[in-house]
């Protein structure tokens, strides 16, 4: 028996329109789940010496962590104490000096934790010292 | 008279023969930005391999063998990377040179996924390790390549060895530069904000000098394509370690790094330029630059 073609075209729009709707939630766009709630732990700090020297005194010297200056001072030789991370971290350090003559001035910088020095460098310039010092996980 | 016309003659023609200058072909876009600089108006460079295509995925066409052929020395990047480096050597004639970079430089090796296995045909992958082919992305191996091409340009055209150590010299000052502005950029992220999730894995030497972890989607080449199981790892990893940002790639569809933004809500960070220089940055120096910068900033 052959149905009336008006009822039949109705079953297969019914039936697409049922369809519609789980074969949508498959394969549509995602919605973004939200950012992981960021239950940030702060990185372990441990109380860290810097000890800076100068060949000539210094007019100005500042040492910043993440960009942010921690120490500013001058003079010929100055020793301070910051929490500093534990992992690997890096120092920017500045130094400059009012030129005299031609001869390079030296900026050198210990790190000391624990009483163990990390790390030890020294810079040469004439005038400006500008570098950035990688300390490594202790 | 006609004997010193024959002298002059001659005189000129010999001078206008050493004013010919070097030909240069080279198949990697950061070697061709490093002789330009080495060479200068002493060298003509055939960038074989032009800024933005896909050296892993470039084959040479019958002109680029004809220009290759023609070339007095052919840069190649090595490590793996031109997988028809040595058919090429076979089919030039005996007056080229092939100066492979990625030999004089120490390779770092990476456990190999099957295609990059196979996409890396003449990289060494005894025992499942390839060498990383992407060695450019630290500026120490810039230095070893222009000390390397200064001398290849030495060799063949002593001439001029003066000017090619004096414009080496500088490009290395340059260099030294854009190593100590890297580090300065690099600082401002404190250590446990160093991971980088990129398209596929190209950044190797510059996490090993910069104390950046890395998570690649895809394997060393951009032919390599990673499982679900893989991506499902991934997005894991990014979720457990609190990843801030997703990096694509100019040479990499990006449609895998957007689904895993869109899994973990990380950011997407940028574009980064893995390959080679592009038609956006035309030197080493602009794509160092712009690859920290827009890793800095995402990360911060």
């Amino acid at each position: 028996m052959r149905g009336n073609p008006l009822i039949r075209l109705f079953l297969v729009v019914f039936l697409f329109v049922v369809a519609a709707f789980p074969l949508w939630k498959l394969t549509g766009p995602q919605t973004p789940l939200p950012p992981q709630s960021t239950v940030t732990v702060a990185p372990a700090t441990a109380l860290t010496q810097l000890e800076v020297t100068f060949s000539q005194p210094a007019t100005e010297f500042t040492i910043r962590h993440l960009g942010e200056i921690i120490w500013k001072g001058k003079g010929l030789h100055a020793l301070a104490e910051f929490p500093l991370p534990t992992q690997r971290f890096d120092l920017q350090i500045e130094a400059s000096w009012n030129p005299v003559g031609e001869g390079e001035n030296a900026f050198r910088i210990r790190v000391i934790r624990d009483e163990m020095p990390l790390i030890e460098s020294t810079f040469w310039a004439p005038k400006q010292v500008e570098e950035t010092l990688t300390i490594p996980a202790s | 008279m006609r004997i010193l016309r024959s002298i002059l003659l001659g005189a000129i023609f010999s001078l206008s023969a050493k004013a010919e200058p070097l030909t240069v072909a080279s198949l990697n876009t950061v070697l061709s930005d490093i002789a330009k600089n080495v060479g200068g108006d002493h060298v003509c460079v055939e960038w074989i391999v032009k800024p933005g295509m896909d050296p892993h995925a470039f084959q040479p066409t019958p002109a680029a063998i004809k220009l290759i052929s023609d070339a007095q020395i052919v840069l190649a990047s090595g490590k793996g990377l031109e997988g028809y480096l040595a058919k090429l050597e076979q089919s030039a004639g005996r007056g080229t040179r092939f100066v492979t970079i990625g030999e004089s430089i120490p390779s770092l090796k990476l456990e190999a996924t099957d295609s990059a296995e196979h996409s890396h045909d003449t990289g060494d992958s005894h025992g499942g390790l390839v060498e990383d082919p992407h060695w450019w992305h630290s500026v120490k191996n810039a230095k070893i390549a222009t000390r390397v091409i200064r001398d290849a340009f030495i060799a063949a055209d002593p001439a001029h060895s003066e000017t090619y150590r004096k414009n080496a010299a500088e490009y290395q000052a340059q260099l030294d530069a854009l190593s100590k502005w890297i580090r300065a950029q690099v600082a401002l992220l404190p250590s446990e904000q160093r991971k980088l999730v990129t398209s596929h894995d190209a950044f190797q030497y510059f996490a090993r000098e910069n104390g950046f972890k890395i998570f690649a989607v895809e394997g060393l080449s951009t032919a390599d394509q990673p499982t679900s199981h893989q991506v499902a790892d991934l997005i894991q990893a990014i979720r457990s370690q609190q990843v801030k940002a997703v990096f694509a790639e100019s040479s990499v569809n990006p449609k895998v790094v957007r689904e895993i933004t869109q899994e973990t809500g990380a950011q997407l960070g940028g574009e980064l330029l893995a390959d080679g220089l592009t038609e956006s940055a035309t030197s080493y120096e602009a794509m160092m630059k712009s690859n920290v910068t827009t890793i800095v900033n995402a990360l911060k």
